[in-house]
């Protein structure tokens, strides 16, 4: 295989190839170009695809309606495609935003990478990293506190490759930041990871907007881990895409840590979203809140894994897990699987979930003052995301999302053969 | 030339296939005030739901009109756009829909020729005023947390701010303390004041005379056992007061026996 024709394969072109190969022209390609010091080597990028292909996705088949089968997706895959990243972090604001190209940003990817995300036991995190092709490291010096988040946006609209990105957030001690990652078109196969490192004092808000296209396959890992009295709080709206499967964890290393986790997703036509949550507390004295709204219509089909962790000697925890799930169709469904470890004594942990459909009470009142049943629904849905949206730390971020899950909550035109 | 009325005939009503109501007959003018008393379990909220469409009270015999329009055939949103209003005994609550947007979706939906939003506010304002309820309600999820009193003053809120044609009021004054009954009292007043709500004729269904000191009725029905047992003037619900329903009841018992 000659490397320049195998460049040109890799890079270009439409059609699914078998994964592997892509793997191997891959790799080939970056032998012949590039840097004389990589931000992984050719051994972690094999050792990650190997874990691909050994790992199962965790969980199983979730649901018995559920279309995707787990074992199959990234067997092949389109061609790679650049992404191109766009965002607006000011050096003037303190932000420091590298690539691994420009000085001090591979260095950046080699100390933390695999730090909050332990990709070896995450099958789509490994082959994430497998094809990483351009990081992003966003970091705040420490104590600096940046006022305007910061918008990194993923766009590939139209595209029809694969993409892996990668993005890195260092706040250091008592830096406070809000990121936005608004990810739309995102091509067809879109894979990364997304790991924060938030050190002790820090105070990070992470905002993902998911818009894929909807034929799109979108695989995502997220991760951080708090250190002393540090915060993270997790806000992931999954909106788009005909697969999503989105895994978000936080790990409070340091006591007065707090963890907080605001997600929800609304699938209609035949979206499948599939999240997972995991906060784990290492040590006692922290706290972490986890709201979960998940909503399907139509064919929509969902599970939610939540998962909370305190270990042994955490005492003085505090946990907290609701999730909330709301079926618009019998054809909907959404599987809910809450897990609580506690292995510690001295703990609080809370948890608490509800499955149902539209209260025929509340549909009835509307009504009666008038408003139609399908009207009256589509509020009613968008008053269930209301306290999850509500706390979305800014405003025209809320404002797209309502109008988002106003449009989704529209009846679905009837189909030709019912 | 039809009359115009919210008219009941011969209405018979199933809950889960027990007969509740059997047999209503009741006309309510424009601009009139009817009184139904009756004891509990009487059916008097079942004729309130069935008026209204609920989907688990069946009509199975007798006719709804309102203005000649057959209120039966509609859907209950229907029923509200032909200009009728229920103020429930116990309101549903909708989490995350706040009061603000709730009123304004049900005013376009009832009124869609209407009022432009600084005189839509102004109006809101008004009868907030009336009812003397805070402003910052209107952020508030719609019922979620309401105490029992603020529930039943934001059903006067919305009848007052969608001045329907005819109104059942569903025990409205139950569980008020005194000073909220008046604000209840003074906003249907001023509703009857407006050039909107001149026309409106109300069904009150009460337990007690002293809200028709508030909202004086031109008659009183008694319902026992889904039957109207009797009908008469202002003084019937002081009679019921006073003696309570046991001569009724055994008046019926009687009638049958
Ligand atoms: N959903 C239902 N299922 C079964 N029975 C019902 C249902 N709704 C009403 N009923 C019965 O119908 C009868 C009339 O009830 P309704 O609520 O109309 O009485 P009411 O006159 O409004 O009483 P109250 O003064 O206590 O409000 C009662 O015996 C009640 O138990
Ligand atoms: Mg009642």
């Amino acid at each position: 295989m000659a490397s320049a024709s195998t460049s040109a394969d890799v890079f270009q072109g439409n059609g699914r190839v078998p994964t592997r190969a892509l793997f191997e022209a891959f790799l080939e390609e970056l032998d012949g170009s590039r840097q004389a010091t990589p931000v992984i080597s050719s051994e972690i990028r094999s050792e990650a695809f190997k874990g691909f292909e050994r790992l199962d996705a965790s969980g199983g088949k979730p649901g018995r309606d559920w279309k995707h089968d787990y074992t199959r997706i990234g067997t092949d895959i389109p061609l790679l495609q650049r992404s191109t990243v766009k965002h607006n972090a000011h050096a003037a604001d303190g932000v420091r935003f590298h690539t691994p190209d420009t000085e001090g940003g591979a260095e950046f990817v080699r100390t933390y990478l695999g730090r909050a995300v332990h990709w070896r036991e995450d099958k789509f995190a490994s082959l994430a990293l497998a094809f990483l092709e351009k990081a992003i490291v966003i970091a705040v010096p420490a104590a600096v506190r940046v006022e305007q988040p910061i918008d990194v946006k993923y766009d590939a609209s139209g595209a029809t490759g694969s993409s892996f990105p990668y993005t890195l957030v260092v706040l250091e001690p008592g830096a406070e930041a809000t990121v936005v990652e608004n990810a739309f078109g995102g091509g067809a196969f879109s894979c990364g990871i997304v790991e924060a490192i938030v050190g002790d004092g820090a105070r990070l808000n992470y905002i993902v907007v998911q818009r894929a296209d909807a034929q799109s396959t979108v695989l995502m890992n997220r991760g951080a881990v708090c250190g002393q009295d540090a915060s993270c709080h997790w806000y992931l709206a999954e909106l788009g895409g005909a697969l999503s499967r989105s895994v978000v964890s936080t790990r409070l290393e340091g006591r007065g840590a707090s963890s907080e986790i605001t997600a929800f997703f609304f699938n209609d036509g035949d979206q499948h979203v599939d999240l997972a949550s995991l906060v784990e507390h290492a040590v006692g004295d922290s706290t972490s809140r986890t709201t979960i709204k998940s909503a399907a219509k139509d064919r929509g089909q969902g599970r939610y894994l939540g998962n909370i962790r305190i270990a042994e000697n955490a005492n003085g925890s505090d946990a907290a897990l609701r999730d909330d799930a709301l079926l618009l169709s019998k054809t909907a469904h959404i599987d809910s699987v809450p897990a609580l470890e506690i292995a510690s004594n001295d703990v609080k942990a809370f948890h608490g979930a509800t499955v149902g459909s539209i209260d025929e009470e509340e549909l009835f009142y509307a009504q009666s003052r008038g408003i139609e049943r399908t009207e009256a629904e589509r509020m009613i849905a968008l008053g269930f995301f209301e306290p999850a949206l509500s706390v979305f730390p800014i405003e025209p971020v809320r404002d797209l999302l309502r109008m988002q899950l106003t449009e989704k909550a529209r009846p679905a035109a009837p189909t030709a053969n019912g | 030339m039809v009359q115009k009325a919210l008219r009941i005939d011969g209405l018979r009503v199933n809950v889960e296939d027990k007969q509740i109501l059997k047999g209503i007959d009741l006309t309510v003018e424009p601009r009139s005030v009817h009184a139904l008393m009756g004891p509990n379990g009487s059916g008097k909220s079942t004729l309130a739901f069935a008026i209204a469409g609920h989907p688990r009270y069946t009509v199975t015999a007798g006719t709804v009109t309102l203005d000649g329009e057959d209120l039966l055939a509609l859907a209950p949103d229907k029923r509200a756009k032909a200009g009728l209003f229920l103020s429930f005994q116990y309101p549903a609550a909708i989490p995350g829909v706040s009061v603000a947007n709730f009123l304004r979706t049900a005013r376009q939906a009832v009124r869609p020729e209407d009022l432009p939003p600084a005189k839509f506010r102004q109006l809101i304002f008004e009868r907030l005023d009336v009812l003397d309820m805070d402003v910052a309600l209107m952020s508030r999820s719609v019922n979620d947390g309401f105490s029992g009193g603020e529930k039943k003053r934001l059903e006067m809120l919305q009848l007052a701010v969608l001045a329907p044609k005819y109104a059942v009021l569903d025990e409205t004054d139950s569980g008020l303390d005194i000073d909220a009954l008046r604000a209840v009292g003074d906003s249907v007043a001023s509703l009857r004041k407006s050039d909107e709500g001149r026309e409106t004729g109300l069904l009150v269904i009460t337990h007690y005379p002293r809200i028709l000191q508030y909202i004086a009725a031109d008659h009183v029905h008694v319902m026992v056992d889904g039957r109207i047992v009797k009908s008469g003037g202002p003084e019937l619900a002081h009679e019921i007061e006073r003696e309570g329903y046991e001569n009724l009841r055994e008046e019926v018992a009687g009638g049958v026996g």
